[in-house]
């Protein structure tokens, strides 16, 4: 069973498996409990880490299982901070990096583009008609239309 | 990564007698426990005794001497406790 619990002097030993749980998982399950423990991480052969808690006060049998359970509810606690925080990395981001330039109504605009870019309209649509040529648009009027002689005063 | 290293720093005459009993030693990990991490926490520890520091094989051989007798018998699993921080810093 994953995380092995080994019970030490006056502490526990947990062995975890490094494809279970990440070595950043690990660490900061550890770092949780020193204020309490003495911690010592160290690597073990087949990509496991074990972790060894050491009491700063004396405890008794029971209070060093109970030490045990709680680094195993950590354990899961940070896997799933992991997981949740990997899902919404992105969103994180996007929102941060709206939050900081809201500021400038500009910048704002830029920032939300990629928002925009979900749009229908593809990149060959023309709506308004600007990649006509000029000579297919107005070419044809052009040539029926009656030419002005120059020169000649307007009459009133 | 693999080249010794050694960091000696003296300490105070008034603590040298205390240390004289039993060094305390300490050894990490060097897959876990980063040069940056130690160096850092030899810094930060510096003012209770002279640390030194040194690589032997895959793992860190770090040394007490000159310890300050307030913190003797705490001090290798504190030094151990602040490297774990500066690891967590450094990721």
């Amino acid at each position: 069973m994953d995380p092995k619990v080994v019970q030490k002097a006056n502490g526990v030993e947990v062995t975890l498996d490094e494809a279970v749980f990440p070595r950043p998982v690990g660490l900061a399950a550890a770092y949780r409990f020193i204020d309490r423990c003495y911690v010592l991480v160290e690597t073990r052969p087949g990509k496991r880490l074990s972790v060894r808690l050491e009491s700063k006060e004396p405890t008794a049998p029971a209070e060093r299982k109970a030490l045990a359970g709680e680094f195993r509810n950590e354990l899961l606690h940070q896997l799933v901070r992991r997981q949740v925080a990997e899902r919404t990395d992105g969103l994180r981001a996007a929102i941060v990096g709206r939050a900081l330039l809201s500021a400038d109504d500009a910048l704002a605009a830029e920032a939300s583009a990629p928002a925009a870019a979900s749009d229908p309209l593809d990149f060959q649509d023309d709506p308004l008609g600007i990649a006509v040529p000029w000579e297919e648009k107005y070419g044809g009027k052009r040539e029926n239309k009656p030419k002005k002689r120059s020169g000649q005063p307007k009459k009133r | 990564m693999g080249s010794a290293r050694t960091s000696r720093r003296s300490a105070p005459a008034s603590r040298r007698s205390a240390s004289r009993a039993a060094p305390p030693a300490l050894r990490l990990d060097a897959d876990v426990y980063t040069e940056e991490a130690l160096e850092r926490t030899r810094r930060a520890f510096a003012h209770l005794a002279a640390i030194d520091l040194r690589r032997e094989g895959k793992r860190w051989a770090v040394r007490f001497s000159s310890v300050d007798p307030a913190a003797a018998g705490r001090l290798p699993g504190e030094f151990a406790n602040y490297a774990l921080s500066c690891l967590m810093v450094e990721s």
